[in-house]
């Protein structure tokens, strides 16, 4: 260990890891260019290197590119990543109200120690903690979805219904294209770029920005708040909130890794299924999507949890726990590594200098982040609305345009982007929708597997329902959706109480 | 887009007046410089699958060869068919080129509409087949194949199958099982071939129908019982195939290079033989053998042929799989 | 009393055609592609019976949103041929016109034409940048 230790902090790897975050951070920063697009490009760069220096810096570019994702959401409202999303639920009101650089420190701080959560728990207990990748199966991943869902009901508080059909329009959405079960092609109006279905990245950008970017020339407002006189970054003040958030932060970064071992889950599932978690214990849950700082720590500190999980499985089993860790192992079998159950054993000194390596990215993503966010912040709060609308303008056509060199998916943006702001107007939010268009597939697969496979044993209900992972879901599900309902209850019968003394 | 496709247009039809001219001598002249500048090598499914990974096998040979880079790109969806979908509306000039999948561009457009027909895709060359595997968890009851026939024979249904998708190579080789073997199995699909393997290894289903490469990157964990080749795959020695087993199944997922339809001819031919050099190397047999490949050489002339007979050999299940 | 009516009975009835073509489109499916588009389908047709009820049961009072109308439809138009016109016309020459009509749109105030021009250099910058890290780092082709 002390002789992976030391060879990984070369001076050759520590730049490499300081340009992977850098170069990530960026990447990740700019919408429609996600994690797994910047491993993607990057890969053919490290053919030339060892295989631990080529891993390190692709982990680098990784850990940063999950970060690079929160300055979007926070500043523009639009998940640069899809493991950004829960963070714009409160990252962008924070940066409404003036809080931008708070947020932005703040996420820099969580995503840092969530990550180094997520390293950590590969350094040590990884082959034990594989095994939950296993544990989860079709109806296990159902559950998660619809565990996932239920968010949806403690997100559009006052509107449920609107939030409801939201859900409903999202999962619709989700099942145009190509079917995984049943093979069927549905509502794909025969355009054969339809049958790859809705692309997640161009209909984030749709459905977030565009309709940010059509408010924004609407009024005179400034786009976000800003202090007057430079505030700095606001460190001391960003630490002393997750220092009153501890909890929150180390269950989020907790539960990131535990999503990201899971082979179908992920980023943006870490993301919400924290925030959710948060919000439920918070002691103030109504501030949650209107600026709650602990929403922007939960779904930070998670998703960057997700970067260590997601090695576990893939270096374990050989299974990759989220598309960018595909790549990663794709990779390693070109430079003719033998990926799976054997390389602990037979790497065992490429494997520990890469999870060093990982360390050492996290902890230099403290300073980039600091420096890029308060430039990305002091940027977007001051040029002015004329120069900030068309470029965003730019960035959100080629973003969209890059994911898959595709023209079409520039024009599903835009017009997801005008039914969004639409249906803004009349009351229904975006993120039901996008929940259903991400959790759905999940749903739909899990359910559909489950049933034949508790078919073939001739127990559906048994297979459905009487899984010890499944019943946990299940509770948490139930807490999540009764909570407010009991707590609501509890404070009404206080004060009650007071009223008759 | 539109004007690009118009001036190639022109330059084709100069091209065709020059070639009819000249007897021929230009578009010797052409193949030899071609490729002439890098190479757009499309591939239809996520990076880090087989596709992309046999891709990236090629791609320092290819450039060797030619001494123009190669650029992998990936435009995943619908199990592929989207970007067979769209393989014609490229630049038919050799530089874009498209990895495709038999028996993925048979079976599709047989059972829905995709947007392409299997004579839409027009084929240059196939270099190797990655063969079906049937693989087990290594503490699996069924130590061989007859055990698992046995146990879904007696009990027609309770045995599950895992596949990559609905429709799909799979799906196909399960229904090729079934049909052989007469036991009758439950196929259940899922998002690709890695999910698939990983319920195996989770214990959720009872056995993958999936590829010698799956069967090969998780190594001790499982046990293959049985692989679709004419004699054993190296990399997995002690897996018997199909054949020792007294079953007649030779397959599995042939990958091929297509290029847009009015590629020229020559180079065509100039693709085609730049690809069967790549597989005449030594060193890239070796790593496409070490990982579960078979490596085989259909070269331009042999393509119609080798589609011709791989649509007949599925005939049979794809009807059994249309009706279900 | 009108008005309120109308903000809620308008999203009913496209929720209604949306989800009844979700469901009509269902019946062609197999057994198991047609679970979750008959789950979306139905939950839209109910949703947007529910909310037409509401509507007429209980009219709550809105808000109309603030700021104008004109500049967003604008800027909705110009996103829309920007998209369109993305693979005919090429990158580069499509955002300089696209980035040029947001800016214009985006002028809440009268501005001096030097600052205009200024602001206009700035943003022809940013296309090129972008250009050249996508086409020429990224190895994306574009059009």
């Amino acid at each position: 260990m002390i002789d992976a230790l030391l060879s990984a902090a070369t001076p050759f790897n520590i730049m490499l890891a300081l340009i992977g975050v850098v170069l990530g951070t960026v990447i990740g920063a700019l919408p429609g260019l996600s994690a797994t697009m910047a491993v993607a490009v990057l890969v053919p760069f490290t053919f030339t290197m060892d295989p631990a220096s080529g891993l390190i810096a692709l982990g680098a570019v990784y850990t940063g590119a999950i970060y690079g994702g929160a300055y979007a959401s926070i500043l523009v409202n639009t998940p640069g990543t899809p493991a950004a999303i829960a963070t714009a639920l409160d990252g962008f009101p924070m940066a409404k109200q003036g809080d931008g650089d708070l947020a932005v420190t703040i996420s820099c701080f969580a995503s840092a120690f969530g990550g180094l959560v997520g390293a950590l728990a590969l350094l040590i207990v990884a082959p034990p903690l594989a095994t939950i990748a296993l544990k989860f199966g079709p109806v296990e991943y159902f559950w998660l979805a619809i565990f996932g869902l239920s968010l949806i009901a403690v997100l559009s508080k006052g509107a449920t219904l609107k939030g409801l059909i939201g859900g409903f329009l999202g999962l619709g959405l989700s099942t145009i294209g190509s079917a995984v079960v049943g093979g069927d092609v549905r509502y794909t109006f025969g355009n054969p770029v339809m049958l790859g279905g809705i692309h997640i990245i161009p209909a984030l950008i749709g459905l977030y920005c565009v309709p940010v970017l059509l408010n924004m020339v609407a009024t005179q407002d400034p786009h976000i708040e800003r202090a007057a006189g430079g505030r700095g970054a606001r460190v001391g003040e960003a630490l002393g909130l997750m220092w009153r958030s501890k909890f929150n932060l180390v269950r989020s970064s907790v539960i990131g890794t535990v999503v990201g071992i899971l082979p179908a889950a992920g980023g943006a599932v870490a993301g919400l299924v924290a925030y959710s978690e948060a919000q439920r214990t918070s002691k103030q849950p109504d501030e949650f999507g209107k600026g709650a700082v602990d929403g922007v720590i939960a779904s930070e500190s998670a998703n960057s949890a997700t970067v260590g999980g997601g090695f576990v499985p893939t270096l374990v089993l050989g299974i990759p726990g989220t598309p960018p860790d595909a790549i990663i192992l794709g990779a390693l079998m070109v430079q003719g590594i033998r990926v799976g159950p054997q390389l602990f054993a037979e790497q065992a000194s490429t494997v520990y200098t890469f999870i060093f390596g990982l360390l050492f990215a996290t902890i230099l993503m403290i300073p980039v982040g600091l420096l890029i966010g308060r430039t990305a912040f002091r940027t977007i709060s001051s040029i002015p609305k004329a120069v900030l609308a068309p470029a965003i303008g730019v960035l959100i056509m080629i973003g969209s345009f890059a994911v898959e060199q595709n023209a079409t998916h520039v024009v599903m943006m835009v017009a997801l982007g005008a039914f969004a702001w639409v249906a803004l107007k009349y009351g229904f939010e975006a993120s039901p929708i996008v929940l259903g268009l991400i959790l759905g597939p999940i749903a739909e697969q899990g359910f559909v597997q489950g049933y034949l496979i508790g078919n073939a044993a001739g127990n559906i209900w048994g297979e459905f329902f009487t899984r010890p992972i499944s019943i946990a879901i299940i509770a948490f599900t139930m807490l999540t959706l009764l909570w407010p309902v009991w707590t609501g209850r509890k404070g009404r019968a206080l004060k009650g109480a007071l009223q008759n003394e | 887009m539109k004007n690009i496709t118009r001036r190639h247009f022109g330059k084709g039809a100069i091209g065709l007046g020059l070639t009819a001219a000249a007897l021929g001598a230009p578009s010797i002249l052409r193949a030899n410089t071609y490729p002439n500048r890098a190479i757009n090598y499309i591939i239809p499914f996520n990076p880090g699958g087989e596709s992309d990974v046999t891709a990236r096998f090629q791609q320092p040979f290819f450039e060797e060869i030619t001494g123009q880079s190669v650029v992998i790109q990936s435009k995943p969806g619908a199990g592929g068919a989207t970007a067979w979908a769209q393989l014609n509306g490229f630049d038919p000039d050799g530089h874009t080129i498209m990895n495709t999948i038999v028996p993925h561009t048979v079976l599709q457009p047989a059972m829905k509409d995709v947007g392409y027909q299997t004579a839409d895709i027009n084929n240059v060359f196939f270099f190797h087949y990655t063969p079906d595997a049937i693989v087990v968890k290594a503490d699996s009851p069924y130590q061989t194949l007859q055990d698992l026939i046995d146990d879904a024979s007696a009990n027609p249904g309770t045995v599950t199958f895992g596949g990559s998708g609905t429709n799909t190579a799979n799906h196909l080789a399960s229904q090729i099982f079934m049909d052989m073997t007469g036991a009758i199995t439950t196929y259940i699909p899922f998002r690709g071939s890695a999910p698939a393997m990983t319920a195996v290894l989770g214990g959720q289903i009872a056995a993958a129908m999936s590829y010698t490469t799956q069967g090969v990157k998780a190594g001790e964990q499982v046990r293959t019982l049985a692989v679709a080749t004419n004699e054993r795959v190296a990399a997995l020695p002690d897996a018997p195939t199909f054949k020792e087993l007294g079953y007649d199944h030779v397959g599995g997922a042939y990958r091929g290079v297509a290029v847009p339809a009015g590629t020229p001819q020559d180079i065509q031919q100039r693709l085609s033989d730049i690809l069967q050099q790549i597989n005449a190397n030594p060193d890239f047999q070796a790593q496409m053998t070490a990982a579960g490949y078979e490596v085989i050489d259909v070269p331009l002339g042999d393509v119609p042929g080798f589609i011709e007979e791989r649509r007949a050999a599925y005939a049979p299940a794809i009807e059994r799989l249309k009706s279900a | 009393m009108n008005r309120v009516l109308h903000r809620d009975l308008i999203p009913a009835i496209g929720l209604f055609i949306f989800g009844s073509y979700a469901l009509w489109e269902a019946r062609e499916m197999s057994v198991f592609g047609a679970i979750f588009p008959q789950l979306a389908g139905g939950g839209l047709v109910l949703g947007a019976l529910t909310l037409a009820l509401r509507a007429v049961v209980l009219a709550r009072v809105t808000t109309p949103a603030k700021g104008t109308l004109l500049r967003p439809i604008l800027m909705l138009v110009s996103l829309f041929g920007w998209s369109v016109l993305l693979p005919v016309l090429g990158f580069i020459p499509t955002s300089l016109i696209g980035a040029g009509l947001c800016m214009l749109i985006a002028q809440q105030t009268k501005v001096p034409p030097k600052t205009l021009a200024f602001q206009f250099v700035g943003l022809v910058g940013l296309v090129l940048l972008m250009a050249m890290i996508f086409g020429q780092l990224l190895n994306v082709p574009l059009p």
